[in-house]
């Protein structure tokens, strides 16, 4: 196994993240957070970034005000996990766009999709940045056009009733025709899909 | 979720709200009544049919799963929002599924069509994500029923679901290990795969598999060698270079092929990481073996590196490499313990702990002092708040110890320092728990070995027992050093001081043991201080020794009521002793006039004590002793009372027991009569003589019946020998009494048991060869010059026997049991974080299908049982035809004894009913069920062949535990 367990922690020692590559129950989930908690906000800065824990190894990054654990396996390679973590953080980075901690809080399951796409029963699963992203993108895509039929088929007694308002979705401001949403950088692969659902709707 | 699911204003919360609320608590109080009510929320909302609502709910269990919160009761739920046509529910549904489903999550079995389904679905992405899921939900059942999906999803048309699918494979594995058999020719095709990716996470999972049972993959060296020379991905370097890392070790031939190549890999590559890996496959492959000097210089100069730079990181696991290496080539990692040494004072403990742990290798005579001293003086804080923390406070104190006592104090050629050192670590390490009788331990140690600085040793053991600050901050020194000042009690320069200070310390200040320790030293003392004459024995001299006796009464009476039963015991006995010194001295006459102390005090007070002097024993030494001869430890003392046939289980019960108490019995009885005595040594001895047939010249005089004889008398004699319990047994367990020159003795008369003894073993040549070989380094005078500290005399343990080779044997014996033992204790109490892949370390690929095989077998036996219920239908049914009469049986035996009958040739059908002759019967019931399926012949019921089938399968299932077993055994062996 090479990582047991990913944990993103603020500095008040607050769980953001935690991904579990093994089977365990709450209450040991529950007191390995607390015990690697308390030894990772120990750390001070200039020390090295590794810790014995149990038979296991903790490696930690400080990224900004997180914490970024991961457990590995007492024989495995402490380097490369420092590695994982940074290539996690640099995905994370490109897909929120200069992420930050409230990026984190708020769509935490978007960080759960890119270490899923990352690291798969805690091997690393694709070495290039490019594809993961892209795995990403191709998902959220998938999901956006649902939404947006959904959305649509809901609000379609409405806006039938309502000229001039046609293209409204209710949730964002007046939508300019073929322009996709600002919130994530990833348009040009979605407009594709997206565009051609709403061919059917408004065309 | 930027879908607009959770911005219909239908929900109470979105997960949004959710976060935003909890945020906005202020105290944990608030947030977690917060929480709770968002809980009952999603309670209500996770049974609404809108599947958003659903969703929605299961999302914000998820989040709360994330801080800690049980969501184990919505896990149906989340089955169903797995299970939606949705990508984005499902998405959601299988988030939530790998966060909170476990083991014992029972919904999973429902679980298994979905699975299917999804992973069968046209679009790669809900198979992707079903992999996903299945990687952490999979369970043994799961991964029965999914093998084959998953087999075929290594085919897939796109490599982004076949990488997935290979590294699931390894989950799939631990669950159930049978599914490698069927998959490991396509895991195999997949090292050739065209997409790099795919190669890789097949590496990771023959990474993985390997480490548990590295045999089944030798054959795919050729292949992964290929990928090591041609790949440039480092990712998978890593990975390919720790799989040979796993191989090396049992196929010594890869070593040639594997170090050009990683010698290549270490020279050139840039990443730490890659060389790191390269290092340490090379130290854990086991391809460092003392002769390859030139790998490991290379090794060992590659690794500086880390040193040079001012990466934390790279100390750190530069620490670890060499703390491999170093167990190889010492010398070599020896050249770099200038960077070592400096790691020693690193800001960072874990760095800290490493170097420390490496130096105790490095230590030599020239650099002992100074490391030493460098890390006393970190244990000495330099302010307040830099008060290291305890674990490594324990570790450094350990160190310290550990490479001062190394090799029998190879390093330390000037003791007095180091008995300074020794009182200087109980001075600084007040509060650290435990280390107190480490340091105790060795100080009693060097008292012992190194006779040179023995008064000095005392001396300080003797400022500790009357120091207050060490009863406060490390009492645990004191045992040792009460032993110390009890036992060299001849070094004291003011017994009745340190008497003085032992029998007033406060009652309750000590525990038992220590009680026990002091109890046994103050008479030792006691008989120093009056014994001896030091002083000459005048009336006002007298007077100050009742004085003391009377105190020392005191002070044993307060412990003669002890809980402890140690104490109780050596208190109550020394107690009576001291008593009668009381009367034996009120007993003098009152004036000056040629006046001798007691012989109670002078003479049998100091034979008890200074007889013989303390010398280091081996821990060994004591299992060497053979079995003497006549003794046969299986033998009953009081074999147990002939039992009646009709006894009940439960008097077999209390048969049972009394059994084992008297194996323990006579085993404890065994144990302290060696641990205690000379003479079942010495008789030992003799019967290995006799038996050996190497009698020396006094001993061929001597016939069986003198032997036996003396054996007799010598029986008798410890009996009643005060001398013969061993009173300091406990606390010198490493030392015992073997020096025989008791000059001292001035009770030695004809019929002295002592001389006897001592003529007896002198009979003996094998206790002659080893006072010799013990003596000889012993008995040189402790006038050895401290101005050549390089040539102090240190005791070796004495130990019996050939000791080189019982050594090898024994260590090796040990070694064995320590390993089952350690690979017993790891399978019962796994840690948490270990995974538990027992099935996959014993999971031969060679091994013929064994499985295949037991199913068969169950077939057969299926088939069997099947036969026999038909035919004793039928037969039940014929009975009933030709008797016209409905018989009710309730109990086999009744049928048994009817069938018994009519074998005799009775033919009447009547059910027997005394309860007389079932009795009569039920002894034979067993023999006659099993005929009964043989012959199943008219009489045989139902009932009785269902019976005979059940042993039968009892019986399968039991044969096949073994099997199991077996190769449980044989596993561990490989």
């Amino acid at each position: 196994m090479a990582v047991q367990y990913v944990i993103l922690l603020s500095r008040q020692g607050k769980v953001r993240l935690a991904k579990w590559f093994l089977t365990l129950s709450l209450k040991e989930k529950s007191k390995i957070v607390k015990d690697v908690s308390t030894l990772v906000l120990g750390r001070r800065t200039k020390m090295c970034n590794f810790l014995e824990y149990k038979e296991s190894k903790v490696v930690y990054r400080r990224y900004a005000s997180l914490f970024f654990i991961a457990g590995i396996d007492s024989t495995d390679n402490e380097l490369i996990t420092l590695e994982i973590i940074h290539r996690y953080v640099e995905q994370m980075d490109r897909y929120y766009g200069n992420v930050c901690e409230l990026d984190i809080i708020f769509n935490f399951q978007k960080a759960y999709y890119i270490l899923d796409e990352l690291l798969l029963a805690g091997e690393i699963q694709e070495s290039s940045k490019r594809d993961v992203l892209r795995r990403i993108s191709q998902q959220d895509a998938l999901e956006e056009a649902e939404g947006d039929e959904e959305k649509f088929s809901r609000l379609m007694p409405y806006i039938s009733q309502i000229p001039g308002l046609s293209s409204y979705d209710g949730s964002g401001p007046l939508p300019v025709p073929g322009s996709g949403s600002s919130s994530t950088s990833f348009s040009s692969a979605r407009a594709s899909r997206v565009g051609s659902g709403r061919d059917v709707y408004y065309g | 979720m930027s879908t607009g699911i959770k911005k219909t204003p239908l929900f109470k919360k979105s997960l949004h709200d959710l976060i935003r609320g909890i945020r906005a608590c202020k105290d944990s109080e608030a947030t977690d009544k917060y929480i709770r009510s968002a809980i009952s929320e999603c309670r209500q909302e996770i049974l609404s049919q809108d599947m958003d609502f659903k969703t929605m709910a299961v999302m914000k269990l998820a989040y709360l799963q994330m801080l800690g919160h049980d969501m184990t009761w919505a896990s149906f739920n989340v089955l169903e929002v797995m299970s939606s046509q949705k990508f984005a529910q499902k998405r959601i549904g299988y988030l939530a599924a790998m966060q909170s489903f476990g083991a014992d999550t029972d919904v999973l079995m429902l679980a298994t069509n979905m699975l299917k389904k999804d992973l069968a679905s046209s679009n790669h992405l809900d198979v992707a994500m079903a992999i996903s899921g299945l990687s952490n939900i999979v369970s043994p059942s799961l991964a029965r029923d999914l093998a084959e999906d998953l087999l075929k999803m290594m085919n897939h048309s796109k490599p982004y679901v076949r990488k997935k699918a290979v590294l699931v494979m390894y989950k799939l594995f631990l669950q159930y290990p049978e599914a490698l058999r069927s998959s490991f020719p396509r895991l195999r095709e997949k090292l050739e795969d065209p997409e790099v990716a795919v190669v890789s996470a097949t590496v990771n999972v023959i990474c993985e598999l390997a480490k548990k049972h590295p045999k089944n993959y030798l054959p795919l060296a050729p292949q992964l060698f290929n990928i090591l020379t041609t790949s440039s991905n480092n990712w998978m370097l890593i990975k390919i270079i720790k799989l040979f890392a796993s191989l090396a070790p049992i196929e010594p031939r890869l070593k040639a092929k594997l170090v050009p190549p990683i010698t290549n890999i270490i020279q050139t590559t840039t990443a730490m990481s890659l060389l790191y890996e390269c290092v340490n496959c090379i130290v854990s492959g086991g391809m460092l073996s003392k002769e390859d000097e030139q790998l490991a210089t290379m090794c060992v100069g590659k690794l500086r590196i880390f040193f040079e730079e001012t990466d934390q990181n790279l100390k750190f696991v530069g620490l670890l490499a060499y703390n491999k290496i170093v167990l190889t080539h010492p010398l070599l990692v020896a050249q770099n313990a200038d960077v070592i040494m400096d790691c020693m004072d690193d800001p960072d403990l874990s760095i800290r702990e490493r170097a420390v742990e490496l130096v105790v290798y490095l230590v030599n005579t020239d650099t002992l002092f100074e490391v030493v001293k460098r890390l006393m003086l970190q244990l000495i804080p330099q302010t307040r708040d830099q008060v290291l923390p305890e674990h490594y406070r324990i570790e450094v104190v350990r160190r310290i110890l550990n490479m001062c006592s190394k090799d029998t104090y190879a390093n330390v050629t000037n003791f007095e320092w180091y008995v300074a050192v020794l009182v200087d670590l109980v001075k600084i390490t007040e509060g650290v728990k435990d280390v107190g009788a480490e340091i105790g331990a060795e100080l009693q140690n060097v008292a012992v070995r190194v006779r040179s600085v023995r008064d000095y040793a005392v001396g300080a053991a003797a400022r500790m027992v009357t120091d207050k600050d060490v009863m406060i901050k490390n009492p645990r020194v004191l045992k040792y050093a009460g032993w110390v000042v009890g036992e060299y009690a001849l070094y004291l320069d003011n017994p009745e001081v340190i008497l003085d200070a032992m029998i007033n310390i406060e009652p309750q200040s000590l525990s038992h043991d220590m009680e026990a320790v002091y109890i046994q030293a103050v008479p030792k003392i006691y008989s120093q201080y009056a014994g001896t004459d030091r002083v000459p024995w005048t009336y006002s001299h007298a007077q100050e020794i009742l004085l003391m006796t009377e105190k020392i009464v005191a002070y044993l009476e307060k412990y003669a009521t002890s809980m402890d039963i140690e104490v109780q015991e050596r208190s109550v006995e020394f107690l009576e002793l001291f008593r009668l010194i009381t009367l034996a001295i009120k007993e003098r006459p009152n004036d000056d006039m040629d006046l001798t102390s007691p012989a109670l005090i002078s003479q049998v007070m100091s034979s008890m004590f200074n007889l013989w002097e303390l010398n280091p024993v081996s821990a060994k030494a004591q299992k060497r002793i053979p079995v003497p001869d006549g003794l046969d430890l299986d033998e009953e003392f009081n074999p147990p009372a002939v039992y009646s046939e009709s006894e009940d289980e439960e008097e077999a019960l209390l048969r049972e027991m009394v059994m084992k108490q008297q194996e323990q019995n006579s085993a404890k009885n065994v144990n302290s009569a060696a641990a205690a005595s000379v003479t079942v040594k010495a008789k030992s001895k003799k019967s290995k003589a006799a038996r050996d047939g190497a009698p020396s010249s006094e001993e061929e005089s001597e016939d069986e019946e003198e032997i036996e004889r003396r054996r007799q008398e010598r029986r008798r004699r410890q009996a009643e020998d005060p001398y013969y319990i061993l009173e300091s047994d406990k606390v010198v367990s490493k030392s015992r009494r073997s020096r025989r020159e008791s000059s001292s003795s001035e009770l030695s008369g004809p019929d002295d048991p002592m001389k006897n003894e001592k003529l007896d073993i002198d009979a003996i040549p094998i206790m002659k060869l080893e006072i010799a070989s013990i003596a000889a380094p012993v008995t040189k005078k402790k006038s050895k010059r401290r101005s050549q500290p390089a040539h102090v005399e240190i005791a070796r343990e004495e130990t019996f026997g050939d000791d080189g080779a019982a050594d090898g044997v024994d260590s090796d014996d040990n070694m064995a049991r320590r390993k089952s033992l350690a690979a017993r204790g790891a399978s019962q109490k796994k840690g948490i974080l270990r995974v538990d892949a027992r099935g996959l370390e014993n999971y031969d690929l060679d091994s013929p299908d064994e499985d295949e095989a037991d199913r068969q077998e169950v077939e057969k036996f299926k088939a069997e049982i099947l036969e026999a219920r038909q035919k004793a239908a039928k037969a039940a049914e014929e009975e009933v035809m030709a008797t016209h009469i409905v018989v009710k049986k309730k109990k086999k035996k009744a049928k048994v004894v009817k069938k018994v009958k009519k074998r005799e040739g009775t033919n009447e059908t009547k059910p027997a009913k005394e309860p007389a002759e079932k009795e009569e019967t039920t002894q034979d019931t067993e023999e006659t069920t099993q005929e009964t399926t043989q012959e199943t012949t008219q009489e045989t019921t139902q009932e009785t062949t269902q019976e005979t089938t059940q042993e039968k399968t009892q019986e399968t299932s039991q044969e096949k535990a073994d099997e199991n077993g077996e190769k449980n055994v044989e596993g561990h062996e490989a």
